[in-house]
């Protein structure tokens, strides 16, 4: 009777819990009215491992996490007044242009109400950790004023590096300088040698002045901020079929120690920035051809099209510290269906290619994101499941 | 006996397209949602969960907007289609934005349902579904964009 108790007793407590193959708990994450996961545009790990810092594009929170029960401790939002972080850095519009970035404070001598807020609407985009410091791209809006008579406004958007400390303290806002050429996007940055690569764009004025020649994809800039040069254009194939001008192109950026590793989302190569190098991804490289070659701007708006004309999409880059890993979805074709599939393609620091592993359709495995946990080594996912909500989990790939 | 069955099958179809014909269920969720009556236009708006372009979300609400100074909005209804996964973050569209109408959790992709551009910021129907305008609401054609409103609701 004991015995049959017993295993009664453990089959439920076996049931409280859902392992995945891994043999580690899912953890639910914790929402509330307010604090709400849409879309997890990534997330870090501390380095004691201890807490999950969630950055979500959709309900603009960065969201720290106790891993262990999957609680909230701390939620941010972009405060309205991350806008003077530009008037404080900048005072002149680039180019001579006759008008002048303008605090708040300015903007309520003659608008009282602050109408303009309503306008002001900050993102966060990417979450990052360094020194125990909790790092934050994000994209910052600025007002700006007539030089003449301050009443003529106009907003623009501006990248904004935000520092703050362990429990979310803001410390710093360091906006990117935009010059004539060379507009910041807050997309994607990463730190080298005390520096600062970031994405950045020019496509609208080129477009406008329908100039075909190149693009500016990443730019250099100093600790502080201060543009330093261009680094990166978009590889000749956005140029040639012109896919590069009529569609943004979100690098994903990752410091590989030495070098900096970045990926374009359709374009299947892993490239370096110090070496050049451009490598193309295992068994699925020329995948995107033909998106490449029959291009045009009707399939932008035909989304059905631009998607099977581009069946690779790159949705992630990260590394372990000793191998690079990329994310990738690539829309399969059977029986008159069509489904996306999740790849995770794994290569040294060098671009050499080790394995790849196949993560199944993308709908029913729900991962929306992977990372690298480095003090469990192993992986984590975030997963959202309309039932259950969002969840997050270790697991272990590649026979590790 | 074939003579009748076919001229069931035509009084049925007549009757169907009569009420409104054969309308995605998404359009009759919608309907029932807003209210929306026989001789009423249904405005969609196609909005995502925070996190866009501030220009998406302000342009087709400066839109209404100035739709009111011009024309009477009784006999229109107007709904935010909001792209979502669950009805919960539904909650993040409330709090982000000053949304004064009709809140409608879009999961399936209504645009494409209901025959929309992807490109389309704001669509006008009728009661049956009939599509009559779409706009992409960009801010460069405010004015255009403006009169061709008034043009199909008034």
């Amino acid at each position: 009777m004991k015995i049959v108790l017993s295993l009664v007793i453990l089959f439920l407590w076996s049931c409280t819990y859902e392992m995945n193959s891994g043999g580690y708990d899912k953890i639910l994450l914790q929402e509330t009215e307010t604090i709400i996961l849409a879309n997890t545009n990534n997330a870090v790990i501390s380095d004691d491992g201890r807490y999950l810092f969630v950055c979500d594009s959709k309900s603009n929170q960065i969201i720290k996490y106790e891993i262990k029960t999957g609680k909230i401790i701390k939620v941010i939002s972009p405060d309205l007044s991350l806008s003077d972080s530009i008037c404080f850095h900048y005072r002149d519009y680039p180019n001579n242009y006759p008008m002048l970035y303008v605090s708040l404070e300015d903007i309520s001598k003659t608008d009282p109400e602050l109408s303009i807020a309503n306008h002001l609407r900050h993102q966060f985009r990417k979450v990052y950790i360094r020194n125990q410091k909790i790092f934050v791209f994000a994209l910052v809006y600025a007002p700006a004023v007539d030089k003449e008579n301050y009443l003529n406004k106009r907003i623009t958007n501006h990248a904004v590096l935000l520092e703050y400390d362990e429990s979310l303290k803001l410390l710093d806002a360091k906006p990117f300088e935009n010059t004539f050429d060379t507009h910041a996007m807050s997309f994607d940055c990463v730190e080298i040698d005390g520096e600062i690569i970031a994405t950045c764009s020019d496509f609208v004025r080129q477009f406008q002045n329908n100039i075909y020649d190149s693009l500016i994809i990443l730019s250099r800039y100093s600790g502080d901020g201060q543009f330093v040069d261009k680094q990166v254009y978009l590889p000749e194939v956005y140029l040639k079929s012109k896919v590069g001008y009529l569609s943004s192109q979100n690098v994903h950026l990752l410091s590989t120690g030495d070098d900096v590793c970045y990926i374009y989302p359709t374009y299947p190569y892993l490239n370096f920035l110090k070496t050049q190098k451009s490598i193309p991804l295992n068994g699925i490289s020329d995948l995107n051809n033909v998106g490449f070659e029959k291009f045009n701007p009707e399939m932008e708006i035909d989304l059905d099209k631009y998607e099977r004309a581009f069946p690779i999409s790159l949705n992630g880059l990260f590394s372990d510290g000793k191998n690079i890993y990329v994310n990738i979805l690539q829309l399969v074709f059977e029986n008159n269906e069509t489904f996306r599939t999740g790849i995770l393609q794994k290569y040294d620091l060098e671009g050499n290619f080790i394995a790849s592993i196949e993560l199944g359709d993308y709908k029913e495995n729900k991962i929306k994101y992977i990372g690298y946990a480095m003090k469990k080594d192993c992986f984590y996912l975030i997963k959202m499941d309309s039932q259950i909500g969002w969840t997050f989990e270790y697991v272990n790939y590649f026979n590790e | 006996m074939n003579l009748r069955i076919v001229l069931f099958i035509w009084i049925l179809v007549s009757a169907i397209i009569s009420i409104g014909g054969i309308v995605p269920n998404s359009f009759v969720e919608i309907r029932q949602l807003t209210n929306l009556n026989t001789g009423q236009k249904l405005i969609v708006t196609f909005q995502e969960v925070g996190g866009n372009c501030v220009k998406c979300y302000d342009v087709p609400v400066a839109l209404i907007e100035s739709l009111k100074a011009r024309i009477e909005l009784s006999n229109i209804k107007i709904v935010a289609a909001v792209k979502c996964n669950r009805d919960i973050e539904l909650n993040v569209f409330k709090k982000q934005y000053d949304w004064n109408y009709y809140i409608y959790a879009d999961k399936k992709n209504l645009a494409k349902q209901l025959g929309v551009k992807p490109i389309s910021g704001l669509a006008v129907f009728d009661y049956s579904g009939k599509l009559l305008l779409e706009l992409e609401a960009k801010k460069g054609v405010f004015a255009e964009d403006i009169d061709k409103l008034e043009n199909v609701l008034k």
